[in-house]
């Protein structure tokens, strides 16, 4: 049923229609030449009916030693199973997917290259920053989607070692379902339960036995490289190579080279060498030495371009010689898609390595070398810094840390610049100032702390002079090398933001540190850190015209996003990498933008959001661009400028889609700004939306958050070791978890019930704000949506308490009166609610917050339009619009009380400038849809009177109730006391009729 | 520890370099394979040993570890 045996085809065999052109190298197959034999004798695979009838996907596993042409047959498949119109995801595993994370996009890719075309949702899909069984099960979902059977190929799984690893394979294998099959090439049996698929009948096997060559499989190959042999001959090679695929091509290519059969035939079977070292020695023997060396000296490189040949080798004719070796040799293959890469078969790279290793160690270590060179100008630093160690030359790996390591910190690759000064361990300064970097990105601030504290101690290094700041020995004679004094500035103030709250001891500390004379590390950091955090307020306060200046022109953020992007890699110096100053100074410009933030400096962090954003633009790092962004969001936030919030935050969701940032934790301040500006302009799907995926991001976060924390619970003092940037998560995550609460709100208008969970869940976080809010303004701000909240939902006594808690706050009188007023307004007891008010009034409104300064003066519009004074009420809604109309706050105007569309309507072509902003509000007042107003539950019920509740209407008694419960009958009564007097009854049947009145029963 | 690896093929000399840590024996035990034999350090450096192997294209018959 299915054509493996077409032999002859044009020129190029294998159907790509299915190799979507967005694919990476890695998700496409390799291509087949010409000179590529395909096996009639090993067919595609079809899903078997075994599997199919169980519900289940056919796991096909090709095993087989190097060389036995696993790959090419995977290749061919490939391309026969798009033709018969299923949907094929190539995947070429290597060493790196032996992280999860890699893994999973890996797999994603794969997934991706399947159904993308089909499932256009799964291009927007991104890899969760825990990879699990969620993540799997949501790729097989994707697979559902699509319109045929889906073909996973997974070629060289055995280089993938790393169980957790292994496990996300074997997961997808054994919850593939009837339409998704996964093709596995390996050197390896993988550990994938396969007994228990050979049992279920869900495993097909080709193995070495199966792969060997025939004699017609080797006739063919031969006639493909226009080698003619007679029977007797081929018969012959297929006995000496034993069907070994490899042997056989290699074979071919020596005599397609012009070596005599008979000659080679006789002396391949006298050799008692290993037959691939002879073959290899045989084809290798046909080139000219130079061709030779040239091989040799690339052997290093798994991948290799024209341009990074000729670097390697200095051959100016490397594209060519590339090109002509893929053209005849079947050991090179070449992928052309952009730039042509090339590639030698791991058998002949092998022993190419060897070879190098057997001329010299210097050699090799030369070759490694330049390669490394090649990739730090070309700001590979990965492949740099692999090479620098591969060439044992710690001096140049620490080369590469020194100007890149915060390239590689900023692109969000931290754990690998962790690694590398771990190998260098050379005791720089330098080193281990970038290693503690590494280690705030990791979220180690412990480590990072150690750290510092360790070049603290250092003599002659650092702080000698006690305040780190204006010190500065720059003794480098390397202008793009990493000044010390400045790495330390900025993990300084980056640990400050970071680091444990209790670590902040410093007063105590560097005091006694003064008197004793010697100081140690630790007293050393608590100094430096609290130099820094003022030295950073000094600096972006008042030094730096020229910097506000820039920031101004900086970026707009209205302008399109894309014209800067893409440029850096071509306009970056080849060789000494000059954007290292560059990458300090946009490290320093985030940090300090964070410092500035946390300690409610707005206009300074804003001035050094704008410089940083600039920064990472001119230089590509598209994630600290985000950073940027994301604290511009939160600058606005801070200032209630609204409408520039919602702006940012929005473009990071934007420009983070389709990167593997998209749903990183850093960028949650961005989705739950979004959501809260997509809530005030009564956009309630957008704010669902993206709401939604910040809980998804929180919820991913704190699972990983014991892992984090347990390693560092070695403070002893236990008091309060939250970080900062702990307590900013919580605080993102509690402000999420109330507009959900509030959407629920709103979806769930007339079911009481749903109201009485809502109010119930408010209040947990409510009671709990003054106590893990960030800052005093923070915990008001939460307080006071809870108490619009539970007004909206109906329990003015919940708003009571909310009141209560607000006034304990410092500072609290503003936003506490215009709760009191909110509330007074919405029971109609409209004295009570302008009294409340009447100091706010008062006041300049453009010097109250945003939020009081509206509903002030809306409160009196109320007031006074019930008692009938139009002029009065007119007045106060313009001073209210004035306010609210810059930053379109919709929702805030409307949610006074529903008489505020009223004076709208009776203000219309009164407004002036305003008109706009009124017509807006009409528009959009007609859709707030307001839950009723009279209240119906004034106390929330707990749990057990709930629980108790239902037990009601049923025919048990007191003692029998307290029975089934195990408490004492006291307890029940006491418990039945208390639901009595909250829902206003005297009696069982009545406490019954008025639940089910209610909607609770 | 030490290791003996019983291979079915000689190594060729070109593939020496990539076993720098193994010796061949010079015994003659009159097969056409060969024997190597050398310290290991550990399991992964064992596995990588006969990663080698499989990369070099050689057919391992027999393994055993030597009393030290």
């Amino acid at each position: 049923m299915h054509s493996g045996n077409a032999k002859t085809t044009g020129e190029l065999i294998g159907d790509r229609r299915f190799v979507a052109s967005r694919t990476s190298p890695k998700h496409r197959p390799p291509g087949l030449t010409v000179r590529t034999v395909r096996r009639a004798r090993i067919p595609a695979p079809v899903p078997l009916t075994s599997a199919s009838e169980r519900s289940s996907g056919t796991l096909v596993l090709v095993a087989g030693s190097v060389g036995t042409g696993k790959t090419t047959l995977l290749a061919d498949w490939s391309g026969e199973l798009a033709r018969r119109g299923d949907l094929v995801g190539w995947t070429s595993l290597d060493r790196e997917d032996n992280d999860p994370q890699v893994m999973g996009e890996t797999l994603l890719g794969a997934v991706q290259a399947a159904v993308g075309p089909h499932v256009p949702a799964i291009l927007e899909d991104t890899v969760p920053s825990r990879v699990g069984h969620a993540f799997v099960a949501r790729l097989i979902g994707f697979t559902g989607d699509a319109p045929a059977d889906t073909w996973l190929v997974l070629d060289d799984l055995h280089l993938v070692r790393d169980r957790r690893c292994v496990e996300l394979v074997e997961l997808l294998v054994r919850w593939a379902p009837a339409h998704l099959h996964v093709v596995i090439g390996t050197r390896a049996d993988p550990g994938l339960h396969l007994s228990r698929l050979r049992l279920e009948e869900r495993l097909v096997e080709v193995r070495e036995q199966e792969l060997r060559f025939s004699i017609d499989d080797t006739r063919e190959l031969l006639s493909r490289h226009d080698v003619a042999l007679d029977d007797e001959q081929v018969r012959h090679l297929q006995a000496l190579t034993e069907g070994w695929a490899a042997g056989v091509a290699l074979a071919a290519v020596s005599l397609a080279r012009g070596r005599d059969a008979d000659a080679f035939l006789r002396e391949f079977a006298r050799s008692h060498r290993a037959m691939s070292g002879y073959l290899v020695e045989e084809v290798l023997a046909s080139f000219d030495e130079s061709t030779r060396d040239f091989l040799v000296s690339t052997s290093v490189l798994e991948d290799l371009t024209p341009d990074l040949a000729e670097a390697v080798t200095g051959r100016d004719d490397a594209g060519a010689l590339l090109e002509s070796l893929s053209a005849d040799n079947a050991m090179v293959t070449v992928d052309r898609v952009g730039t042509p890469t090339y590639r030698y078969h791991v058998l002949l790279r092998s022993y190419l390595g060897a070879m190098l290793e057997a001329r010299s160690l210097r050699g090799a270590r030369e070759v490694h070398a330049r390669a490394a060179q090649w990739y730090a100008a070309h700001d590979v630093p990965g492949q740099a810094l692999r090479h620098a160690e591969a060439a044992g030359d710690l001096d140049l790996m620490s080369d590469v840390i020194q100007h890149h390591a915060l390239h590689l910190l900023l692109d969000g690759r931290a754990a690998d610049v962790d690694a590398a000064v771990r190998t260098v361990d050379d005791g720089d300064p330098v080193m281990t100032a970038v290693a503690a970097l590494a280690s705030l990105d990791l979220a180690d601030p412990e480590a990072a702390r150690v750290q510092l504290a360790s070049l603290a101690t250092q003599p002659g290094t650092w702080l000698s002079g006690g305040s780190g700041d204006d010190s500065t020995i720059d003794d480098s004679d390397d202008a793009a090398a990493l000044p010390l004094e400045r790495l330390l500035a900025v993990g300084l103030r980056w640990l400050s933001f970071a680091g444990h709250d209790s670590g902040r001891r410093p007063q105590a500390g560097a005091s006694a540190a003064g008197s004793g004379g010697h100081p140690t590390g630790d007293e050393r950091v608590a100094d430096g850190l609290a130099a820094e955090r003022s030295s950073t307020f000094r600096t972006w306060s008042v030094a730096r015209p020229a910097r506000a200046a820039d920031a101004l022109s900086a970026e707009d953020v209205s302008t399109s996003s894309s014209a800067s992007e893409g440029v850096p890699e071509q306009t970056r110096q080849v060789g000494s990498a000059p954007h290292a100053q560059a990458d300090l100074t946009l490290l320093d410009e985030l940090t300090s933008g964070e410092v500035l933030l946390g300690a409610g400096r707005f206009d300074e962090a804003r001035a050094a959001y704008d410089a940083a954003l600039g920064t990472a633009r001119e230089s590509g790092h598209a994630l600290s661009a985000l950073q940027a962004m994301v604290g511009l969001a939160s600058v606005a936030a801070g200032q209630e400028e609204i409408v520039q919030m919602s702006a940012w935050s929005e473009r990071v969701i934007a420009e983070s889609r389709g990167t593997p940032w998209a749903m990183s934790p850093r960028l949650l301040p961005a989705h739950v700004l979004a959501a809260w500006g997509a809530f005030n302009v009564l956009d309630d799907t957008t704010a669902r939306e993206r709401n939604r995926a910040a809980l998804r991001i929180v919820a991913a976060v704190t699972a990983r958050m014991p892992a984090l924390d347990a390693p560092e619970r070695d403070t002893g003092d236990g008091s309060d070791t939250t970080s900062t940037a702990a307590r900013a998560l919580g605080q993102l995550a509690r402000l999420a978890r109330l507009l959900e609460v509030q959407l629920d709100l709103d979806e769930a208008a007339d079911e009481p019930g749903a109201r009485h969970d809502i109010a119930a869940r408010v209040m947990v976080d409510a009671r709990a704000v003054s106590r893990l809010s960030m800052t005093p303004v923070m915990a008001m701000t939460e307080l006071s949506r809870c108490h619009q909240i539970v007004l909206l939902a109906g329990f003015p006594r919940l708003a009571i308490e909310i009141e209560q808690l607000c006034a304990a706050l410092p500072g609290s009188q503003v936003e506490t009166a215009v709760m009191t007023a909110a509330r007074h307004l919405r029971a109609g007891a409209d004295v009570a609610a302008r009294s409340a008010v009447i100091p706010l009034l008062a006041l300049d409104p453009m010097a109250l917050p945003l939020r009081a300064a509206v509903k002030a003066h809306l409160v009196k519009a109320v007031v006074a339009h019930r008692n009938a004074q139009p002029a009065v009420a007119h007045d106060g809604l313009v001073v209210a619009l004035t306010r609210a109309a810059p930053q379109r706050a919709l929702r805030t105007v409307l949610e006074v009380a529903p008489d505020v569309a009223d004076i709208l309507a009776l203000g219309a072509g009164r407004l002036g400038e305003l008109e706009s902003f009124a017509l807006e509000l009409r528009d959009h007042g007609r859709d707030l849809s307001e839950p009723r107003a009279e209240p119906l539950l004034d106390v929330a019920l707990s749990a057990r009177e709930l629980s108790l509740l239902r037990e009601l209407p049923s025919l048990l008694t007191v003692a029998e109730i307290a029975e089934a419960r195990a408490v004492s009958r006291n307890t029940v009564k006491t418990q039945l006391r208390s639901l009595f007097q909250k829902l206003g009854v005297g009696s069982r049947r009545d406490a019954v009729a008025a639940a089910r009145r209610l909607g609770i029963l | 520890m030490r290791y003996a690896f019983i291979l079915a093929e000689q190594i060729p000399d070109v593939a020496r370099a990539a076993l720098p840590e193994l010796e061949e024996s010079i015994i003659q035990t009159g097969t056409t394979g060969s024997v190597m034999y050398g310290d290991v350090v550990d399991g992964p450096h064992l596995h990588g040993i006969l990663d080698r192997f499989q990369d070099l294209g050689f057919t391992l018959l027999e393994l055993r570890r030597l009393p030290d």
